[in-house]
């Protein structure tokens, strides 16, 4: 029997168990994911394999990357077979060939990061999106409070952003997105909002009521829906809270909520989420979710040993 | 040489050292602050001596309410030389004469929650407002999401708001105030909102770009300013960012900052806060900040031992 979830428009089937790795094999758990132009789907992990690709069925097709990627943070599909890699361990962006994940651009140096909350990059940083123009945007991430926009080649021609609660301040500068009339989406996680920017850093808006927007991914189109995965609540004093998440929420382009899954608490059932970090959406609405499953397990289940495996990576298959 | 903080219209003196209490006398950590009609000044806290009495000196007046109050939150002024206060151990809202503590009028049953999440008052409740026509709104709380509105007599009329982030709905519903126009605004704290309702519970508005509002303080007037007291980044992933609290932040009647004091960091300086977690304004404009300093030390400085005598109440004189 199939478990459908979300509302109106915006309803999936869940695929359990869709990922066929190699045997022995495992994600530990993954940051972020990401579909080509062919739907084949790219997961970014922290296991010992930190990139492994699948094709649209689950079937195991490559892996690449192994010992380059010290923590596997957030993914960008370029236009042009190319995958942007943001690791927030190494402090570094890497746009790589989808094929074999050949190094073609590097961002940062591995394993230096700039000081922290200096403002320059990068502290941690945590994912990358790319403007109409293929500038790039990096979103800095646990140790700055910055987007920073680079020239397609890789050059800084600016930065904005600094720590706070008021429009453009940053409290985890966690995910971006860009969509194709330019706008900047900012997943600002521990203000619980996103904000919404021009390409040059210009704020325009945030989207509230939202808990600890996590992972954001928008399709490159005009006025796109948002996918948002919503981290929950882990302090002491709200951790048994129902209804706070971990979930993930379909908004439209003005952050009107459209749909959302999860159950009211966290959980390890197919309708339940512990950390939904990176989502990607394939060419047929099909949305996939990686989470962070190892790393949050002992924030909600503080007095539970970790199940020997977790789940960190579902398909959710549109109902049309 | 006087310190003074604040901006604009909202600027002031810090008073160092300002209640002189009784030789051995602590208040151990201040939960809320009342100011009656002759600016007096009710300290409502966490020591042996719940409910300290001082003149706007200082001077040391009464003490009452000795082992009564497990764990003093809230404090609301009546018109009627009356004190409410909210204990959130107790799970209880006492109104009491000023002169001596006598209870006037109890709600919920001492030490006899609801059900966590059940609706039902109280689990926890924390902070108590009157309507223009005397109906009592009391917040609840840690371990409800709810606004319950009573009559003067302590009937209990209606109840609204359940765990949640959409309008309407609380993440710890921590502080609520009214004004003179009946609109209710209640810190929906782990949300880092405020929410306007009217007087029965109908969503208005919310104020964002707010840190974790803690303790909120209203004039009861027309259209008055807010004092709200933020809590600093309490979680490990933000612990070290500056310029995310503790602070005191004024806002205009629709949220606009007004003022804002604070150091970029949690600390003990004057300039700084811990805790700030119930605030209180006298005739003259002064501003009175209670601190929860005692619980929130090691979550900003976890492995530091806490100081033998950290400041927990604070005058701030307004300079006109």
């Amino acid at each position: 029997m199939a478990i459908i979830v979300g509302s109106g428009e915006y309803r999936y089937r869940i695929v359990e168990d869709w990922a066929k790795l190699p045997d022995g094999w495992s994600f530990k758990e993954v940051g972020a994911v990401g579909v080509d132009a062919k739907d084949n789907v790219y997961v970014f992990n922290r296991g010992e394999h930190p990139m492994m690709v699948f094709d649209r069925d689950g079937r195991f097709l490559r892996s690449w990357g192994e010992g380059q990627y010290p923590r596997a943070h957030g993914v960008h599909m370029g236009p042009d077979d190319s995958i942007y890699l943001t690791d927030d361990g190494g402090s570094f962006v890497r746009k790589c060939r989808l094929e074999d994940g050949k190094v073609l651009l590097e961002l940062g140096v591995p394993g230096k990061p700039a000081p922290y909350m200096s403002g320059e990059p990068f502290h941690r940083c945590t994912h990358t999106a790319l403007s109409p123009k293929g500038e790039i945007y990096v979103s800095d991430g646990y140790g700055n409070a910055r987007v920073h926009k680079y020239s397609p080649d890789g050059k800084l021609l600016m930065s904005w952003g600094e720590p706070g609660t008021e429009p453009g301040q940053f409290n985890i500068v966690h995910n971006i997105c860009t969509d194709a009339d330019g706008w900047v989406y900012v997943a600002d996680r521990e203000n619980h909002r996103v904000q919404v920017f021009d390409g040059n850093g210009k704020y325009e808006a945030q989207w509230n009521n939202l808990h600890r927007p996590c992972g954001i991914f928008m399709t490159h189109t005009h006025r796109p829906v948002c996918y948002i995965g919503e981290l929950g609540p882990v302090m002491g004093v709200n951790r048994n809270s129902p209804n706070l998440g971990p979930r993930v929420s379909i908004v439209d382009n003005q952050g009107k909520l459209l749909s959302r899954f999860g159950d009211p608490h966290a959980g390890t059932a197919p309708t339940a989420f512990l950390g939904p970090h990176g989502l990607a959406v394939d060419s047929r609405g099909d949305l996939y979710v990686g989470e962070v499953s190892w790393t949050q397990w002992p924030q909600f289940f503080p007095e539970t040993p970790r199940p020997a495996y977790i789940r960190s990576l579902q398909k959710y298959e549109r109902v049309h």
